[in-house]
């Protein structure tokens, strides 16, 4: 019997359970503060939906810095603990350099440091005024009309408002002490409580919010009794304190509606009216409007019932803020007790998605597909198994960490996997990759793993890219809100993306062999062009029955089947293209080459439909137009244009090698 | 002989070059009439590529030359195309029956597209909060009519569409009481407000207004000025006057003939329902705290006296209302949500793509997975050997 125990197999196990323990070092919460992990845990409620601070903080500085960490002197800073100092100290966190700047011209317009790439709050304050004066008149102009560098002001100019909204989300901003100011505010309560019940003071039924109760606490005068100075000099002492309590208790309620307006995200759902023991306390934790952490102050400013969240947030920022360290884990485990006995659904919510954020499964699988791509690319220069063998590990570890990375997303989200252009793109990338590995099978000739992982890789970069444009797991517009057609036709729409690519990119490598590699031979052309015409079939079938649900879907919201829109043109292309393909083959237009040049503009194709069309709507004379997306997109499709006409080239320009 | 001219023929026809070369235009027409809407938007676009025999182009020199084929062109082509090619590589047999499915499929997919193309209406219906709408309205295309009221509560309308207006010159009917001779039709124009014109032939509004012709509206939320001059002559062939008559106008213009007052204007063409729809209630729920909408719904009461039909329908996204032929989607809404807009659609050949597209796609997954699990066997016998 041959025993499994070699040496061989030991080290082999020992890399592959390696590669396991880096993919999911995040389960360790390596690098992450305590104090910070707690504060990323918090379920709160921002664009329409409940998460934990940790993915607002992620996206928050992915759109000011487009990393999802920070530097601060030298060391790496988590998102969760930068959102943290930003809450509790802002002092301190205004001078870390979080906004990248790389337009030059802005700089030069602020007169910034041109070497320098990321600015402090600080060194940006300085501007603040011109940069308002200029954004207010650049929003009047429509976005076709504004120049890029109209267009850097205006986001520079939304990036240093939501920085500032977001150090008065919880505390005004200017409280450096939460604790004692809520106790200043309690007092209020105990002071003037009696003005609101309206035993005391006026005999009006009293509302804070009306200002016109200070006039009329001037009840005891007739009317017309001289002017209004002489009327406060002839106060009582009692009516100059009424006049005090309603002074304070609207200043309480106005800076309380400016501070709401602040908010950025909220942080507890208001309870239901006269809720009863044994009723359910709030209407619907996960849908309802939250409130924001400066209404729940004022409610208990005019009610004398203080929710506890708010002291216990309040004491966890302010030991954070004194450094306290074990006091401030003590008070932040009691926030986070509190939210999960009250409100548990949001909380286990929150809590799986901050656990989703720290794993960070498509950065590491990306890094994964990479360097799979250069081990089995490697392979073949060194004609090493080994090489190769690790490659391929690395794709299965890669693949295997996206799929995880796919449920995941889709359990936090209850949708199907496809529910924006980022979860597209990282989609398209899972199911070249599964395409490719099948094709390993069938053919095991290398190809499909090596082409699946630079596939991958790609994918992810572009979704990565995708993710600076916010939430990642926003809620669906109300036409898109269906999960039936979004797990039949976008699915296999993008499957059918995928397929366009893996035939395109195995055309670029048939292209590169036929051209560069040193034995080509005709059974390993035939063999490739096997695989491509293979995958093109498989396309036709994806894209016309993806295409045809998109048209059902629309017949049954819009009642017309097709509309020419540019998104269903897109589709129709892809379709045509295939199409196209198989016909010209069988016409004898299309030989071995031709057919593989096909199947590479067929990226250009699917590259088009999938981003172009959204490019469409911008306006094609505007720079706005030709913004970071558009220049990557035509690059690629230049470089797509750049095989084609290698592809092209006549054979006999090929250098003369063994056959 | 006969037979052989005519299998040669089918055979010309059935050529696989034909077949790529129209795929290829219909990719290259798709293309561009994609990039189109930027500039045209997507309602002439539709005119000008889809919906249409050849692309024209204007030349500026008072004449237009077609550029390329048109997708009704590309389509008829496709069909006989297709036709042929079922006849001759004799598709309908057992053995290729997915290559048959899916190319009989192609065939009826592009009759119904043409079926769909000549015989489909979409009209909108904008109803406020408790008010009951008897028809809807085009977005598009226009009518002049002539309204006489028959007595307090009823009018008599004539109405002449668009269509009829731009094809003709003269209009006679044994129902309309009098003649109209058209002058002058404007698509589109600008209207302006002048006092020096040499207009006083013109009688009414169309007395000091000047008439410029205007390219068509690009954008949806644009309004086409259909305008018209016509003469009027009553049934003796006398003139009655001539009049400027106007999209861009509000007000009617009247006409006396024979004692009966008409008012006469341009509206948007309209359908009416032997039912009426009335809406109780729109809501439009966002997420919370955001602009991001949730959904839109409006419940109406369909109420038909023809069939004694009366009850409560909630239209919402993705969930129409089809009664008679018609359906009602939820389109859009205005006047801080107590007004509904509603999508009304009568497609008689709604059911073609359904039947077309499930016939090509079961005859593609049949014609490929046969080819797959034949290529498998290979392989793996091959891998084996």
């Amino acid at each position: 019997m041959k025993s499994y125990i070699t040496k061989q197999n030991i080290v082999k196990s020992t890399f592959f359970i390696g590669v396991i323990l880096w993919a999911v070092q995040g389960l360790f919460g390596a690098g992450v503060p305590e104090t910070a992990r707690i504060f990323g845990q918090l379920p709160i409620q921002a664009n329409g939906r409940i998460k934990p601070l940790d993915s607002l903080a992620r996206e928050t500085l992915l759109y000011f810095s487009h990393k999802q960490s920070t530097e601060v002197s030298g060391k790496k800073m988590s998102a969760s603990e930068w959102l943290l100092n930003v809450v509790s100290n802002p002092d301190i966190s205004d001078s870390y350099s979080v906004f990248k700047i790389q337009d030059g011209t802005v700089k030069d317009a602020f007169h910034l440091d041109e070497k320098e790439r990321y600015f402090s709050f600080n060194e940006l304050k300085p501007h603040y005024t011109v940069l308002e004066k200029h954004s207010i008149s650049i929003e009047k102009l429509d976005k076709s009309q504004q120049s890029l560098f109209q267009q850097h002001i205006l986001t520079l100019y939304d990036q240093l408002n939501l920085y500032m909204r977001l150090q008065s989300s919880l505390y005004p901003s200017n409280v450096v002490e939460k604790g004692p100011y809520l106790d200043e505010l309690g007092q209020i309560f105990v002071d003037y409580s009696y003005l609101l019940n309206g035993k005391h003071g006026t005999p009006d039924s009293a509302h804070p919010q009306s200002g016109a109760h200070v006039d009329h606490s001037g009840h005891n005068h007739g009317p017309g009794d001289g002017h209004h100075h002489a009327e406060t000099a002839e106060l009582s002492d009692e009516d100059r304190k009424n006049m005090d309590g309603w002074k304070k208790l609207s200043f309480v309620v106005n800076s309380s509606r400016y501070y709401e307006q602040m908010a950025v995200f909220k942080v507890f759902p208001p309870e239901r009216e006269g809720s009863k023991p044994g009723k359910e306390k709030y209407l619907n934790q996960l849908t309802d409007n939250w409130a924001p952490l400066a209404t729940l102050v004022t409610r208990s400013v005019f009610t004398g019932k203080e929710n506890p969240a708010v002291r216990l947030y309040a004491s966890f920022l302010d030991n954070v803020y004194k450094k306290n360290n074990s006091k401030a884990i003590e008070s932040g485990k009691e926030l986070l007790l509190y939210y999960e006995n009250e409100v548990p659904k949001a909380y286990s919510k929150a809590k799986n998605e901050a656990l989703f954020n720290c794993l960070q499964i498509f950065y590491r699988s990306m890094v994964l597909f990479l360097l799979a791509a250069i081990g089995i690319g490697a392979s073949w220069l060194v004609k090493n198994q080994i090489v190769f063998w690790i490659g391929r590990q690395f794709v299965v570890v890669a693949f295997g960490l996206q799929v995880v990375g796919q449920v995941f997303r889709m359990l936090i989200q209850g949708r199907p996997p496809v529910t924006n252009l980022y979860s597209s793109a990282v989609f398209v990338g899972l199911v070249a990759v599964l395409l490719g590995m099948i094709m390993e099978r069938f053919f095991k000739n290398k190809l499909g793993l090596f082409v699946s992982a630079v596939i991958g890789f790609i994918t992810l970069i572009v979704a990565h890219n995708l993710s600076i444009q916010g939430d990642t797991l926003e809620m669906m517009q109300a036409v898109l809100d269906s999960n039936f057609w979004l797990s039949t036709h976008v699915v296999t729409i993008v499957i059918g993306y995928s397929g366009m690519f893996l035939a395109g990119f195995l055309g670029i490598v048939f292209i590169c062999r036929y051209f560069f590699g040193r034995s080509f031979s005709d059974e390993d052309q035939r063999e490739l062009y096997k695989m491509v015409y293979g995958i093109v079939c498989f396309n036709l079938v994806m894209n016309f029955v993806g295409t045809v649900l998109g048209g059902i879907w629309a017949d049954q919201s819009w009642g017309r089947f097709w509309g020419w829109d540019p998104k269903e043109n897109g589709a129709l292309l892809i379709v045509i293209w295939s199409a196209l393909m198989l016909h010209a083959r069988m016409a004898g237009f299309f030989k071995v080459r031709g057919f593989m040049v096909a199947a590479v503009f067929g990226n250009i194709v699917t590259a088009m439909s999938w981003f172009g069309v959204n490019m469409l709507g911008i306006g094609l004379h505007s720079y706005g137009f030709m913004d970071s997306a558009f220049v990557w997109l035509m690059l690629f499709c230049m470089v797509q244009v750049f095989f084609m006409i290698l592809g092209l080239l006549p054979s006999k320009w090929v250098t003369p090698k063994i056959r | 002989m006969l037979n052989q001219i005519l299998s040669k023929v089918m055979v010309r026809l059935s050529s696989l070059k034909i077949t790529v070369v129209c795929l290829f235009s219909l990719f290259v027409l798709v293309f561009v009439g994609t990039l189109a809407q930027v500039s045209y938007g997507i309602y002439q676009t539709q005119q000008r590529f889809f919906l249409s025999a050849f692309v024209w182009f204007d030349t500026g020199l008072g004449f237009s030359i077609p550029i390329m084929p048109g997708a009704e062109l590309i389509g008829s082509i496709m069909i006989i195309n297709l036709v042929a090619a079922i006849w001759t590589r004799n598709l309908l047999s057992v053995k290729k029956l997915g290559l048959g499915l899916m190319h009989v499929g192609m065939i009826l997919l592009l009759v119904g597209a043409w079926i769909t193309s000549a015989a489909g209406i979409e009209s909108q219906m904008a109803i406020k909060e408790g008010q009951t709408a008897t028809y809807s309205e085009s977005s598009r295309v226009n009518e002049l009519v002539f309204e006489s009221s028959l007595n307090e509560t009823q009018n008599k309308e004539y109405v002449i569409s668009q269509d009829y207006l731009e094809k003709n010159t003269l209009v006679e009917d044994i129902q309309l009481p009098f003649t109209i001779k058209l002058l002058k039709v404007w698509p589109n124009a600008w209207l302006r407000r002048t006092s020096d014109l040499d207009n006083s032939q013109v009688k009414g509004l169309g007395q000091s207004i000047s008439v410029a012709p205007k390219p068509l509206a690009t954008q949806d939320n644009e309004l086409n000025f259909f305008t018209v001059k016509i003469e009027i002559l009553n049934k003796e062939g006398g003139s009655e006057g001539i009049w400027i008559v106007s999209r861009g106008l509000g007000a009617k213009q009247t006409v006396i003939i024979d004692d009966v007052s008409y008012d006469m204007s341009i509206r948007s063409e309209r359908y009416y329902y032997p039912f009426t729809i009335k809406l109780k209630d729109f809501t439009h729920d966002v997420y919370p705290g955001t602009q991001i909408p949730k959904n839109f719904s409006s419940l109406v009461e369909l109420n038909d006296s023809e069939t004694g039909e009366n009850r409560d329908v909630l239209v919402y996204m993705n969930h129409p209302l089809r009664y008679r032929g018609h359906t009602f989607f939820q389109a859009s809404y205005g006047e801080n949500n107590t007004l509904s807009v509603l999508q009304v659609v009568k497609n008689p050949g709604w059911t073609l793509p359904y039947a077309s597209c499930l016939m090509i796609s079961f005859g593609l997954c049949l014609h490929f997975l046969i080819k797959l699990a034949a290529f498998s066997n290979r392989q793996r016998k091959k891998v084996k050997g």
